[in-house]
């Protein structure tokens, strides 16, 4: 075991890989109520097109999404029953990046850590029940369409990429979904459910040799070969500068993206480009203030950024009755940094801002066990934030506003209501 | 571990502590209470936005956010509530604990000065912000039909509850909200500081003397009302209507939403409280419960099918999100698992599995400081002393015969189907 120290944030991480490759990560949390534990794969919508034993394979994008559901069902039951019958909460996710099995428990950690480690690494697919599933993420799907700021998140992806598999929604639409079937569920838990490429992490109370000993029990004993992926070749440019949706809204929600270059480290570079975007138009910027006395934003608005294999944008979401001219602001805004540079003491207190978003994450040991995951999928551990922070200067920051502020580089995405003839 | 404390400050607040070290973060709020159904709804709602954007000391947002910046990213946001026939309106504040900060102290004393100088020093209201503000609100009231996963069981509510002040809107209503005034706005603050009781809740790792102390500052110029109006709850115990009442509306979009509204009579304020908490678990409150396995994994008719009750008001929503062709198939099972729960179709597994799973979620609160922050406040509006601890005990002594008997006071009521008419 390697015990990582983070003294000033009176955290630590005690970690181990096994032998068959399997990282494991545990955080202390000796006064938690609870205790999370998740089994995360480095495998997300975006790995869609792979190499797997010589042979090459062009998925559907969402097939992530319906190996996460897949994988609950069991030959003796339903993984979430399980847990529920021991008084645990289970869940997952899938994004573009990571598909997430997680569960939390106030008793009993042993038993729902030993489900999790089970289900995750036993495959159980039929016929009969992966057509079932068709009919729930079917209906998942369409309350993802019907959701505005989804749609606009889907746009402004679709916007930015003209090829990168990330312009297509994490769970794929009713028609792409319909022909997946055992075989190909087989074939990508083969490629990337291998213990070197899942990581299990825990945050609360807990033995970690007992942890370590369930962990190498229940696994298997060897790691396939990780398939290699391919995300093509995505122009440097935006493909389009604009797509607009029609949907049931009250008024128009809007996503600016900006693309940036594919990043070298992507932790350090994920954090780089928050700041960037909180330095052009956070809440206390004069811009900011500007478009929100004009009216043309409210306290909706959010600036955010998003790195994943191959890519990386900021994106500014809102809602607006003129995203056109909160663009054209929000590019000005962007020219005008690239040609004068950061105000020092926006940077500085975005900085500090920043900080304190991220000790306020580490505070659920869910958001823990998430951020661990994205950073160590990253090369990093999720309390290299304050070091990574500390260290972080101006020019870090500058050089994405710069990239975003280069011609072409920007997409916005508009959901706009439907006029009465259309309804 | 933590420690809960209700403490009366020396000008007549009401104060939650809860005591804790683990949290790295510390939450404040401030909340006055007013009656739902009281003249002056839409005022109230439109206070806290107004007064966040005209403090004499952080004159406009930019001020405001500029400080929450220094402060480490801490938060304090209006917010406006409605709990049973009750109108909440305030400030919710979190800030990071003091021992993270790399210089300076007063971390916390700072965010309660800040967020008690918003409600108690505006500087006078000026019709550019009442306006901003209030269309601001108009655009809020507006969207809340856009996600329509909680528009269908806010629509549900109206339609059960039309005739109570329960189908009020918390935010106002647009007309009303449209021609408020500054001057009108300016009497109304006066008449809610005059008259609405003032409630503090605070988490984190200060004793509750020291905490105490330290509010008694903040909120010094603060002058309790002479004879405060406490909201009065309302909750009938049977179905309003005769028979069943059925409305069906329909939206341009894909997926329909189908929720069900029961009436159960039974509030936080009654003894079998927890049993009807039991019995919302078994019934659809989670992964294990009736619905999940029945609507959702053996018909796969959808990908949510969940019950939720309204602790103050003894009534419950079940909603779906299905195909519309589906709607009386998903009807008729979510009506038939009523059903058979109340002639004691439950077993003692099931009842135990879901005594648990309350117990360990309603535990899981302890970890999040803004989850207790609405459960105390919620409790200090019912006039309820109850801790969190209590609760829980109490939900571990429920027997099956008693969820049973809670069931059977469940009446179906209303049942709304939010109609998908393609988008």
């Amino acid at each position: 075991m390697t015990t990582i120290s983070y003294p000033h944030l009176d955290e630590c991480i005690q970690t181990t890989v096994l032998d068959n490759g399997l990282r494991i990560y545990c955080v202390p949390r000796t006064d938690s109520a609870k205790t999370f534990a998740m089994l995360a794969a480095d495998f997300g919508s975006i790995d869609c097109s792979f190499t797997l034993d010589g042979q090459k394979y062009d998925v559907t994008p969402g097939i992530a999404h319906f190996l996460e559901h897949k994988m609950f069902e069991e030959e003796d039951g339903n993984a979430l029953q399980k847990f529920t019958a021991l008084g645990a909460q289970p869940n997952a996710f899938t994004s573009h990046t990571m598909t997430a099995y997680h569960f939390t428990c106030t008793s009993r950690f042993y038993d729902c850590l030993e489900i999790l480690l089970r289900f995750v690494t036993t495959p159980y697919f039929t016929d009969e029940n992966v057509a079932k599933e068709k009919g729930i993420i079917g209906q998942e799907i369409g309350m993802l369409d019907d959701r505005p700021s989804w749609q606009a998140y889907v746009g402004v992806l679709e916007g930015l990429y003209a090829v990168h598999p990330v312009r297509i929604s994490v769970a794929g639409s009713k028609q792409t979904i319909a022909p997946i079937d055992p075989e190909v569920l087989q074939v990508c838990h083969r490629g990337f459910y291998s213990p070197a490429n899942l990581v299990l992490i825990v945050c609360g109370q807990y033995e970690f040799d007992r942890v370590v000993e369930l962990a190498k029990r229940i696994t298997p004993k060897e790691s396939a070969r990780i398939a290699a992926r391919d995300y093509g070749q995505e122009p440097e440019q935006a493909a389009v500068p604009y797509i607009e949706k029609h949907m049931a809204v009250s008024r128009p929600l809007f996503m600016l993206g900006c693309k940036d270059s594919i990043p070298e480290q992507p932790y350090q570079a994920q954090l780089a480009g928050e700041l960037a975007a909180d330095c052009v138009c956070g809440k206390s910027t004069v811009l900011y203030d500007r478009l929100y006395q004009q009216g043309l934003l409210d306290r909706t608005f959010d600036p955010d950024y998003f790195t994943f294999s191959g890519g990386a944008c900021a994106i500014f979401s809102g809602e607006s009755e003129h995203p056109q001219a909160v663009r054209e602001a929000i590019e000005a805004e962007l020219h005008r940094i690239a040609e004068e540079g950061l105000d020092e003491a926006v940077f500085r207190r975005v900085k500090k801002a920043a900080y304190g978003k991220y000790i306020r994450r580490s505070n659920d040991a869910s958001e823990v066990c998430r951020m661990q995951a994205e950073a160590c999928f990253s090369g990093a551990q999720c309390f290299d934030f304050a070091e990574a922070l500390r260290e972080m200067q101006p020019e870090d920051v500058l050089q994405h506003i710069r990239h975003w502020a280069q011609e072409g580089m920007t997409s916005l995405a508009v959901v706009t209501p439907k006029k009465e003839a259309e309804v | 571990m933590h420690k809960t404390k209700r403490m009366k400050l020396r000008n007549g607040i009401g104060l939650t502590c809860v005591t804790t070290n683990q949290s790295r973060t510390s939450c404040l709020s401030a909340m006055l209470a007013l009656p739902l159904g009281a003249e002056g709804r839409s005022l109230s709602a439109l206070l806290p936005y107004v007064l966040r954007s005209s403090c004499r000391d952080y004159p406009g947002q930019q001020a405001v956010a500029a400080q929450l910046d220094e402060l480490y990213g801490a938060r304090v946001e209006p917010v406006v509530r409605k709990r049973g026939e009750a109108q909440l309106i305030g400030f919710v504040a979190d800030v990071m604990d003091e021992r993270y900060a790399m210089q300076g102290e007063g971390l916390f004393a700072d965010t309660a000065k800040l967020l008690a100088s918003l409600l108690l020093h505006p500087a006078g209201f000026t019709k550019e912000v009442v306006d901003r503000e209030a269309s601001q609100l108009c655009a809020k009231i507006a969207a809340q039909a856009d996600d329509k996963t909680t528009w269908a069981i806010r629509r549900m509510y109206q339609h059960m509850c039309d005739g109570e002040a329960y189908s009020l809107s918390e935010l106002g209503d647009m007309d009303a909200v449209k021609c408020i005034t500054p001057e009108q706005l300016t009497e109304h603050y006066h008449h809610v500081m005059r008259t609405a009781p003032l409630e503090l809740f605070y988490c984190g790792s200060l004793e509750p003397e020291e905490a105490a102390r330290q509010l008694e500052q903040a909120m010094e110029a603060y002058t309790p009302p002479a004879e405060p109006v406490r909201p009065t709850f309302d909750a009938p115990r049977a179905p309003l209507h005769e028979g069943i009442r059925e409305v069906t509306e329909e939206e341009p979009v894909v997926q329909g939403k189908l929720t069900i509204g029961l009436r159960s009579g039974i509030t936080v304020f009654d003894d079998d409280y927890p049993a009807m908490v039991v019995f919302n678990a078994c019934f659809g409150g989670n992964t294990a419960s009736r619905l999940f396995r029945t609507v959702r994994e053996q018909l796969s008719l959808c990908y949510y099918a969940t019950s939720m009750t309204e602790k103050t008001k003894g009534v419950i929503a079940v909603a779906s999100g299905i195909e519309t062709d589906s709607e009386p198939q998903a009807r008729a099972e979510i009506l038939h698992q009523l059903e058979d729960i109340q002639q004691g179709g439950l077993t003692a597994d099931e009842v135990e599995a879901a005594k648990r799973s309350v117990m360990a979620s309603l535990r899981t609160i302890f970890d999040s400081p803004l989850q207790l922050e609405n459960f105390y406040q919620t409790q200090a509006v019912a006039g309820l002393t109850e801790t969190l601890d209590e609760l829980i005990e109490r939900i571990g002594q429920v027997s099956v015969a008693e969820v049973t008997a809670a069931a059977q006071k469940a009446a179906p009521d209303t049942v709304y189907f939010l109609k998908g008419a393609g988008a």
